[in-house]
């Protein structure tokens, strides 16, 4: 684990001196995957993406769905893999950055999905605002990925007024669809 | 590779064509030079790297739209991830997403043109010719009264309680156009007088040939004169290369775009001695300022963008002012990646949606970013901006929260770090350009333009007047990067005109 840590401290001076995404692409090395050549994400980053989202699109009200109730992270997934390839691999890279920021970053040393949701909420509440312009990139990055995939379900537009099926612009076969 | 829509090339085949001239990249520039060499009588096949869509295609869902009708699947950002630049991609180019928004460049920025840059034939009568035939056969004409939502109707309430320049814009919508409000995904009911639709159909109709789903991988030449372009057929989800092509030609024109042409060019080694291709990028970048009302807005009804306000926009070497500021939208997924903060505190921002109006600021820009090519469809853009920039951005955020308050917001949204919400504009006077940066705010750019400028010095510019590259000889451009400058506004009808001026060259000379 020392060694483990070792690595993620290095991969958030990665993210310093280098650039996010080659710190993302070192921490999915020292993480233990291969790293995607396929376009596809890795099941563990999937994990973290599906952990990203339930704290970042966590609703204020029963009136909203979770994203796990409204299918979220499947829509997620497929916003992506409509994505060339290249681009894959990027949001892939972000999601090891944020997999292994923990250990280096504590005050839970552990992988991102293996912290509770507090923790993860609390883990991620310095992102938005940090200092560093190269945080801020990596969850403005992640954050619009989540809300893309959850508040385009039907089932989050009503308690934000956003209604389709009632625009006359809007063709019959498309309004019947939603 | 799969022609649109009247020719099909069997898959992994390697395929060699040749033909009078070559068009790389299908938006409004390409679209304008292939339709008027066509009609022309000359033999051109268009290359386009997106799909070919129909109305049909159009589903009015952004996860599923987003990443097909934009390069590098809407994923496109300045290397800093600072800047989301979205760029369209499909035959039709970005006209294909646009909100139709149609100006002629200003008599100001053309003056400074001529003088700095030596395009003396952009003084005359002609170019305004140009614009006013572009104009017609593209069907552009002034938002009607009966076309204005809630949303721009505040914008519009706002400009005139400040005594502000700005008023109504023009569109080049079609007589299908039903207001959907759902431009920028793709019109669901073909009623854009887009690219596709005005140009390369017509043109397709009378025997020009195009490709999609080609990804041009070099400009190929001999004896200082380009013969031609090869390339790769590409699978339309992931870009991966499934096929080879050759296209010989007399003529090669560059359409694909600022970001695209200029790193085509790099990646071909033109003779480049002056180290000017891919430099002097302007990105136009935009933020957005939101103002939540009392009553419900419901932008996402009507038409997006029809009001502009034009008080801080002023152009040539003597210009103080540099915003541009317009009426805005995005739709709910695309709108919650703007709002400030995550989890239930973002949720309950969500709420006042329905009641939001939004205006977006964007930048003349002064600075100037690099382009270079990377992998596949990729390109990498440096572009940081300097501080006189910033102090314009803080300008046009300050008066476009100033517009939303004089329009009877409560509050409004202005997305500096940490976000700021204004409700007096006696607050507005902290925004300044000193306390932007990188990501302070995040922008958004959709105009990249000037990578591969026009201009009478070969030392100082990389295209002639005329749009020929000054050391390649028939090697053309035909997209945003001609031009010198920022231009400060929307660039199709610019684009669309200066394509129809390089086309016009191409056959003189032919």
């Amino acid at each position: 684990m020392n060694l483990l840590k070792h690595f993620a401290a290095d991969s958030v001076r990665h993210v310093q001196a280098l650039g996010l995404l080659q710190g993302g692409r070192f921490a999915t090395r020292i993480l233990g995957e291969r790293h995607p050549s396929s376009g596809d994400l890795l099941p563990w980053q999937i994990r973290t993406l599906e952990s990203l989202q339930s704290v970042i699109c966590a609703g204020d009200s029963d009136d909203l769905p979770t994203p796990d109730e409204c299918g979220a992270l499947e829509a997620t997934l497929g916003f992506m893999r409509g994505m060339p390839t290249p681009t894959v691999e990027r949001m892939s890279a972000l999601l090891a950055l944020f997999e292994a920021a923990p250990l280096a970053m504590g005050p839970v040393r552990v992988r991102f999905s293996a912290l509770d949701p507090a923790q993860q909420n609390a883990f991620l509440e310095s992102w938005p605002d940090s200092r560093l312009p190269q945080q801020r990139a990596a969850f403005h990055a992640i954050k619009t990925m989540c809300m893309m995939g959850y508040w385009t379900r039907p089932s989050t537009w009503g308690p934000i007024g956003y209604d389709i099926k009632s625009n006359p612009g809007v063709p019959d076969h498309l309004r019947e669809g939603i | 590779m799969s022609s649109a829509p009247i020719h099909t090339v069997p898959l992994a085949q390697r395929m060699t064509l040749s033909a009078d001239v070559v068009v790389v990249g299908l938006g409004a520039g390409g679209g304008m030079v292939f339709h008027d060499l066509v009609d022309a009588g000359f033999d051109v096949v268009g290359l386009e790297l997106g799909r070919h869509f129909t109305s049909k295609d159009m589903s009015v869902q952004e996860e599923v739209m987003l990443p097909q009708l934009f390069s590098e699947g809407g994923g496109r950002a300045t290397d800093d991830f600072g800047i989301s630049i979205l760029q369209g991609k499909g035959v039709g180019g970005s006209t294909l997403h646009n909100t139709n928004l149609c100006k002629r460049l200003p008599e100001e920025l053309l003056d400074d043109w001529v003088v700095r840059f030596g395009l003396t034939d952009l003084a005359g009568k002609s170019l305004q010719d140009d614009f006013a035939a572009v104009e017609k056969l593209l069907n552009v004409h002034p938002v009607p009264d009966e076309h204005l939502n809630r949303n721009n109707l505040l914008v519009a309430k706002g400009i005139k309680s400040l005594g502000y320049r700005g008023g109504r814009l023009s569109h080049n919508r079609g007589a299908l156009c039903r207001q959907s409000g759902f431009c920028e995904l793709g019109c669901p009911n073909d009623g854009k007088e887009n690219a596709d639709r005005a140009l390369i159909r017509p043109a397709i109709a009378k025997a020009g040939r195009v490709f999609s789903e080609a990804r041009v991988e070099r400009i190929l030449s001999h004896r200082g004169a380009a013969t031609g372009v090869s390339g790769v057929c590409v699978d339309p989800k992931t870009g991966a290369p499934i096929g080879e092509f050759k296209i010989n030609a007399r003529h090669v024109v560059l359409a694909g775009s600022a970001t695209g042409s200029a790193a085509l060019v790099k990646k071909s080694d033109v003779p480049d001695p002056y180290r000017l291709a891919g430099t002097n990028l302007h990105l136009h970048p935009g933020a957005i300022v939101a103002g939540v009302f009392s009553e419900p807005v419901e932008a996402w009804l009507g038409i997006p963008q029809a009001i502009e306000c034009t008080q801080f926009l002023e152009f040539g070497p003597k210009a103080k002012n540099r915003a541009w500021i317009v009426s805005g939208f995005a739709h709910p997924g695309a709108a919650a990646g703007f709002m400030p903060g995550f989890g239930p505190e973002h949720a309950k921002l969500m709420r006042e949606y329905r009641n939001t109006a939004v205006l977006i600021t964007m930048l003349h820009d002064q600075t100037s970013g690099v382009v270079s090519p990377g992998a596949g469809e990729q390109i990498h853009v440096s572009y940081r901006l300097d501080r006189s920039d910033y102090d314009q951005l803080a300008l046009g955020m300050r008066e476009s929260a100033r517009i939303l308050l004089a329009a009877g917001a409560q509050k409004v949204f202005v997305p500096t770090r940490p976000a700021r919400w204004v409700t007096r504009a006696t607050d507005l006077d902290a925004i300044t350009g000193a306390t932007l940066g990188p990501l302070n705010p995040s922008l958004t750019a959709v105009h990249p333009m000037s990578t591969l400028w026009m201009g009478d010095h070969r030392k100082t510019s990389v295209v002639n007047p005329q749009g020929m590259h000054h050391h390649m000889k028939n090697l053309w451009v035909a997209d945003g990067s001609l031009f010198p400058t920022s231009i400060g506004g929307p660039p199709q009808i610019p684009i669309y005109t200066f394509a129809r001026r390089v086309a016009r060259a191409i056959a003189a000379t032919s």
